[in-house]
């Protein structure tokens, strides 16, 4: 055949297409690398690594490397290390290049081929002569790949398509690992901030929180200060230079008050963004350290709709903030915000907790001990010890008053215990009125605590006598009150500088001062009556072993106190004790002795007499008492009735001797202990009823502790689970519905309730989303219209929690328990915009009446508000995978592959007339043929071209004609079909189009509307071979806001494991290819707010998919 | 008043372009374009076309770097193109631009080609990044719109 084409063309023909041969290759093997990526494998070294034989052989190279440099926000620097290379005439593993730097620097990709000249010194010593070099910038490292030193670099040097080529090949898989990478960065932080919560650890919380904002942020400065709304103030708590990689620790110079983007962000409580520094209002430039920045974000810390503070981020770029770096700074924020306040909740619960605990320490280790002395001693110890130290002087007074004298028994005086102060020219016993000390001075004013920071600067410093005052610097002097009388006061005197006490000192001691009081008290009537006392001893001992809760510790108390006062020969067989609970205003008989057996609980509660009551309920002794706060002493039955009056309805008659006195604490009566008998009168002597008190007060001591312990603990407990829940969240993955699974198992369990649900708005009904038991099966109704009476419905239309102790006093309440419900409770999740309205009911149910309170509500609603926020984070997480999927589909769908397919069209078009043209070897033929091959193998998607960027901008103004696009794929269905171009061919298949919806506009571009229909056809074509009349039929159902289409054929029913996960996973074909057009269907029909599912599959009826779009008004 | 038949001559005169390039195949769409918008425009890289700079006046000239030494022209006759001793085929453009610039196909009396001739260079192996004597420098493959952008205002700024 002869040739008007010179050989040398020939060959570069050849040679094109074995270059293109081996693209496609490596297209083909960077695409399942791409759809292999998995949480487990995203690591970029390993995937460039693994691809840079294609690479090479592609751009025909013979030398690879990729270097990588570690990450240093907005700094550069030139060393790198050298992650994979091949064939390069160095040994290092690092390098430093100022080239290098500037090829990241600059951000664009570059082929050199030649490197003879100075400014490619840097690739001459690694032995490249010539070379593409792609630069890429990840959340962590930077990266440079290269190809170089091409072969037969005479015949073709590199070319720009070649730099495109492998731009394009490194960019498509770096935009998904990119994504991922700050995803996983961004939940790793998310959990380590909730870690941080949970262990107490505010600092490194705070540190988490800085250096992820500038990380994420891409940004030089990160800072995050506290709100106090109250006192219009703002703290930094913490500031950090992220390019040096060190806090900043000029916080006094950060000034905020000066009209500064953080004040003004904390007091709008909302997010500003100031793209140029210089050309703003705002005040910037005042601080040493702001003298580069150029651009600052700022976003307030809202929890529980109240700002707790400012996250602030200052780049040294013009408009460094980038839209997105912007959106996850708010995500960051909103975990911040509740981490930062349930950090700052942690630390008061905890110090309060260990406050009351320090508090009971001290109590335990005084109580034991009665000899005035001795106690005094103990009390000194027991402050020295933990609390204070020797420099504080401790001194402890007594007071006679009938005496009105005043004792020193404990005195230091220069950090030194002054021996025998009876003795002491100052300090010994005095009468009141001789002397000016501090003492007579608090006396003589009536100051129950006498706190002088600085003594100095004290103006009543000259009413302290002299030898008082000589040196003294600071003072704190807490009065030791009993039963409304002085009993003397305890305190310390500084010597050394002032403000030498803590707050925490201070409280510890005011709090530990009623206990000092009593213990004085006591050790003073043991002076009095020393054998009669050893019972209270006894039993002060006993009861100091503190239980953690109100009932251990009941039943412990009682059990002392009646031995205690059988040991004072006191007869025990009628003894009573009522508690009271001023929250619930109920009185309850924790012990009812009746000739000398004790009641059983069940006794109690079936008598009339003694059952759990309100105190309004009757007016008998017991609550003339607690109202009273004064005993009831009768001697006789006469007594007894004498007492019947308008405030005494009740009398106990029955008895013939009643002795009731209050017990009580810090003035508040909390019950009442009672010894009575039925068969004798005068049954306790006028000594003894002091004693009984005293009894009485310790017993209420203790019982108060141990409710405060047990109050204490119970909040300290449901922070534990809010932290609990909150990591949970991070853990439960990103789904809403596991979230909510979680919160709801985590609040059904934590209030002992037998059972959650939760339901969530949507289109005007409540619709059951979650509903968690153990032990009662779901009876709930799937929706609940919003009309219908009951709490649910309630609780959402007046966005506020409901609680119902008792479901049989209400009307509202709806069984669907199966009557297992005593109680139920009712929070709404909140709109974030707006706090009226409600989104949402979680509600629990309990068996017992009053079994969920008003501890349990304040729970709920913190767990609602933590729902709120998960439901709103799991949402922009679906909008994060969407457009992760748009801009994979894309790049790939919409720049390689169109590139691809168009390049790949030419190359078959060339091969199908080289044959014919010239004699070609056989050898030349079937590698052609191979070549053709591969070529026809690619099969790849056609999609728009849109940049993610634009993408959701621009399909919100998408319109199209249903029926007309309808109409014009399937008639290019049937043309594929006519044509034989599909990859199965089923000419018997009819197609109709049904039920057309009358040229209504749906917001979405034809094309992707061909595109989901093409993928239905097709699917639908390729499963139809077997079917006697293979039919399709499209119908479309036109919905208010939607139009369905489905998507009908009579083909096989799908297997029902993979229906259910049909639009989630890449379904494996026959042909062992994933396919992933059901997911991406989804996501273009969630991207324009439709919906995408299988309708039904079975082989009865066939199997039908639908899609829903949304109708737009064709005028606007 | 009729104008007079010189200053109709210029008035209606097409501007010449070259476009030095051995790619008759994938240039010729480019060409049909510029022609489209009224440029009288030849596309050859053909030996004889040095001699020629000397006495015809083009306006304006793309460059290509990498011209074989024969290629089909227009009708798939073979085309012997311009090819320096000693420089690599691939650098061919490079070395007529260089040339071009430093006057070696200008003629005395200035009838032809000027040395100072707007020159933009569309070249799969040209780098936008290094310094170039061309006015403007494009990869192939590449946009035409762009290029014809470039193209109007090199010439109407003339």
């Amino acid at each position: 055949m002869a040739t008007t084409v010179s050989p040398e063309f020939l060959s570069d023909e050849l040679r094109n297409s074995k270059k293109y041969e081996a693209l496609l290759i490596a297209f083909r093997h960077a695409n399942e690398e791409l759809h292999s990526i998995t949480s487990a494998n995203r690591n970029l070294d390993s995937i460039l690594a693994k691809l840079a034989p294609d690479f090479m052989s592609a751009l025909e190279g013979t030398s690879y490397f990729l270097l990588s440099q570690r990450r240093k926000i907005e700094y550069d620097h030139i060393d790198f290390e050298i992650l994979s290379a091949y064939k390069l005439s160095t040994q290092t593993n690092t390098i430093q290049s100022e080239f290098f730097k500037q090829i990241l620097e600059a951000g664009k990709s570059r082929s050199i081929n030649d490197t003879s000249r100075d400014t490619y010194k840097d690739l001459e010593a690694l032995g490249i002569k010539n070379a593409v070099l792609i630069p890429l910038k990840m959340l962590k490292r930077n990266f440079i790949i290269g190809v170089g030193n091409k072969q037969n670099l005479e015949n073709y040097p590199f070319l720009a398509g070649d730099r495109i080529v492998l731009e394009y090949f490194v960019t498509s898989i770096a935009t998904g690992l990119r994504t991922e990478e700050r995803l996983d960065y961004e939940q790793n932080v998310i959990q380590a901030i909730n870690e941080s919560v949970s262990k107490g650890n505010t600092g490194q919380l705070l540190r988490q929180i800085v250096q992820a904002a500038a990380l994420l942020s891409d940004s030089k400065y990160a800072a995050i200060c506290s709100w106090a709304a109250s006192q219009n103030q703002l703290v930094i708590q913490d500031a950090w230079n992220a390019q040096a990689e060190r806090e900043i620790t000029t916080f006094q110079q950060f000034r905020l008050r000066e009209h500064g983007l953080n004040m003004h962000v904390a007091t709008s409580a909302s997010s500003k963004y100031i793209a140029d520094t210089q050309n703003t209002s705002f005040n910037f430039y005042r601080e040493k350290f702001e003298k580069d920045v150029r651009s600052a974000y700022c976003v307030p810390l809202i929890s529980q709709k109240k700002v707790v503070g400012t996250l602030y981020v200052a780049s040294t770029q013009l408009d460094g903030v980038s839209d997105e770096e912007r959106h996850v700074l708010n995500r960051l924020a909103n975990h911040a915000a509740v981490a930062f306040h349930n950090a700052s909740l942690f630390s008061q619960s905890q110090n309060a907790q260990q406050l009351a605990t320090d508090v009971i320490q001290l109590h335990e280790a005084i109580a034991d001990v009665l000899q005035r002395h001795n106690q005094v001693e103990q009390i000194q110890q027991v402050l020295l010890e933990k609390h204070f130290s020797a420099n504080h002087n401790l001194f402890i007074a007594t007071y006679n008053e009938v005496e009105r004298e005043i004792r020193l028994p404990i005195i230091f005086q220069d950090a030194q215990i002054i021996a025998n102060p009876d003795k002491h020219h100052v300090f010994r016993p005095r009468k009141v009125g001789f002397k000016h000390g501090l003492i007579e001075y608090m006396l003589a004013r009536r100051l129950p605590v006498l706190q002088i920071a600085d003594f100095d600067q004290w103006p009543d410093k000259h009413r302290i006598g002299y030898e008082f005052r000589a040196n003294l610097r600071c003072v704190l002097v807490v009065e030791l009150k009993h039963e409304g009388k002085i009993v003397g006061w305890v305190g310390f005197r500084g010597f050394d500088e002032p403000n030498m006490f803590t707050e925490r000192q201070v409280e510890l001691l005011r709090k530990a001062a009623p206990h000092i009081a009593i213990i004085l008290h006591n050790s003073h009537q043991y002076e009095l009556k020393v054998g009669e006392l050893e019972a209270v001893s006894r039993f002060q001992t006993k009861i100091s072993d503190l239980n953690e809760t109100e009932a251990g510790e009941v039943s412990q108390i009682s059990a002392e106190i009646e031995d205690a006062l059988q040991t004072l020969g006191l007869d025990t067989s009628y003894l009573y004790m009522a508690l009271y609970h001023e929250k619930t205003k109920t009185v309850r008989t924790a012990v009812a002795n009746f000739e000398g057996e004790q009641l059983t609980k069940e006794e109690i509660e079936s008598n009339v007499t003694y059952q759990t009551r309100h105190l309004n309920e009757r007016q008998g002794f017991t609550e003339w008492i607690i109202r009273t706060g004064r005993p009831i002493l009768c001697h006789n039955q006469e007594a007894i009735r004498a007492k019947a009056s308008d405030n005494i309805k009740i009398t106990p008659y029955t008895f013939l001797s009643w002795f009731g006195v209050p017990m009580k604490v810090a003035g508040k009566t909390i019950g009442v202990l009672a010894i009575r008998s039925q068969q004798k009168e005068n049954l306790v002597s006028a000594a003894y009823v002091e004693l009984l008190q005293t009894i009485a007060n310790q017993a209420a001591i203790t019982i108060e502790n141990a409710r405060k312990y047990q109050e204490l603990n119970e909040r300290s407990k449901q922070n534990t689970v809010l932290f609990h829940a909150s990591r949970e969240i991070a853990r439960a993955g990103l789904t809403r519905d596991d979230i909510l699974n979680t919160l709801i198992e985590l609040a059904t369990k934590q209030t002992g309730s037998h059972l959650g649900v939760l339901y969530l708005e949507e289109q005007d009904l409540l619709e059951k989303v979650v509903f968690y038991s153990e032990e009662t099966a779901d009876e709930f109704p799937k929706t609940i219209g919003l009309d219908t009476d009951g709490i649910t419905t309630l609780t959402f239309k007046t966005a506020k929690a409901q609680l119902v102790t008792d479901i049989a006093k209400n009307q509202m309440y709806q069984d669907w328990s199966g009557g297992k419900t005593s109680s139920q409770l009712s929070v709404a999740l909140r709109d974030d915009s707006n706090p009226r309205r409600a989104i949402g009911v979680l509600s629990l149910e309990h068996a017992r009446q009053s079994g969920l309170n008003k501890n349990d509500r304040k729970f709920l609603i913190a767990l609602a508000n933590l729902a709120t926020v998960a439901i709103k984070d799991a949402e922009q997480v679906k909008d994060i995978n969407r457009n992760k999927l748009v801009a994979l589909m894309s790049t790939w769908g919409a720049e390689i592959v169109h590139d691809v397919n168009r390049e790949t069209a030419r190359i078959r078009e060339k091969l199908f007339s080289l044959p014919l043209e010239f004699n070609l070897s056989a050898e030349v033929q079937s590698e052609l043929e191979q070549i053709d091959k591969i070529a026809g193998d690619m099969q790849l998607p056609e999609l728009p071209v849109q940049s993610p960027d634009s993408f959701n901008k621009a399909i919100s103004q998408d319109r199209s004609d249903l029926d007309e696009v309808i109409a014009t794929e399937l008639e290019t269905f049937k043309k594929q079909i006519q044509w034989h171009l599909l990859p199965t061919n089923e000419p018997r298949l009819t197609i109709d189009f049904k039920q057309k919806c009358g040229g209504l506009q749906v917001g979405m571009h034809h094309l992707w509307i061909r595109r989901i229909l093409q993928h239905f056809l097709v699917n639908a074509h390729r499963h139809l071979s077997l079917v006697a009349r293979p039919s399709i039929v499209v119908t479309t159902e036109t919905h208010p806001t939607h139009i369905y289409v489905c998507v009908e054929n009579n083909g096989p029913a799908i297997p029902e494991e993979i229906q259910r996960k049909l639009f989630d996973v890449p379904i494996k074909h026959a042909n062992q290819v994933s396919g992933r057009g059901l997911i991406l269907v989804r996501f273009i029909c969630e991207a324009h707010r439709g919906k995408a599912w299988l309708e039904q599959s079975n082989e009865r009826e066939g199997t039908c998919f639908k899609f829903s779009i949304p109708i737009v008004d064709s005028q606007n | 008043m009729p104008f007079s038949k010189k200053i109709y001559e210029t008035l209606t005169m097409k501007k010449k372009i070259l476009l030095f390039d051995d790619d008759f195949q994938s240039m010729e769409p480019f060409k049909n374009l510029l022609e489209a918008f009224d440029y009288a425009v030849e596309l050859t890289a053909s030996a004889g076309l040095l001699q020629r700079l000397k006495n015809e006046h083009f306006d304006l000239i793309c460059v290509d770097f990498m011209i074989h030494l024969e290629s089909p022209g227009e009708n798939n006759e073979i085309v012997k193109n311009v090819h320096y001793d000693n420089i690599i085929w691939h650098n061919t453009g490079q070395e007529f631009l260089k040339r071009l610039r430093q006057g070696d196909y200008a003629s005395e009396n200035g009838s032809g080609t000027s040395q100072d001739v707007p020159t933009i260079v569309i070249s799969a192996t040209a780098d936008p990044n290094e310094e170039s004597p061309a006015n403007y420098v494009f990869e192939k493959p590449f946009d035409p719109r762009e290029v014809l952008e470039k193209i109007e205002h090199l010439l109407e700024k003339k």
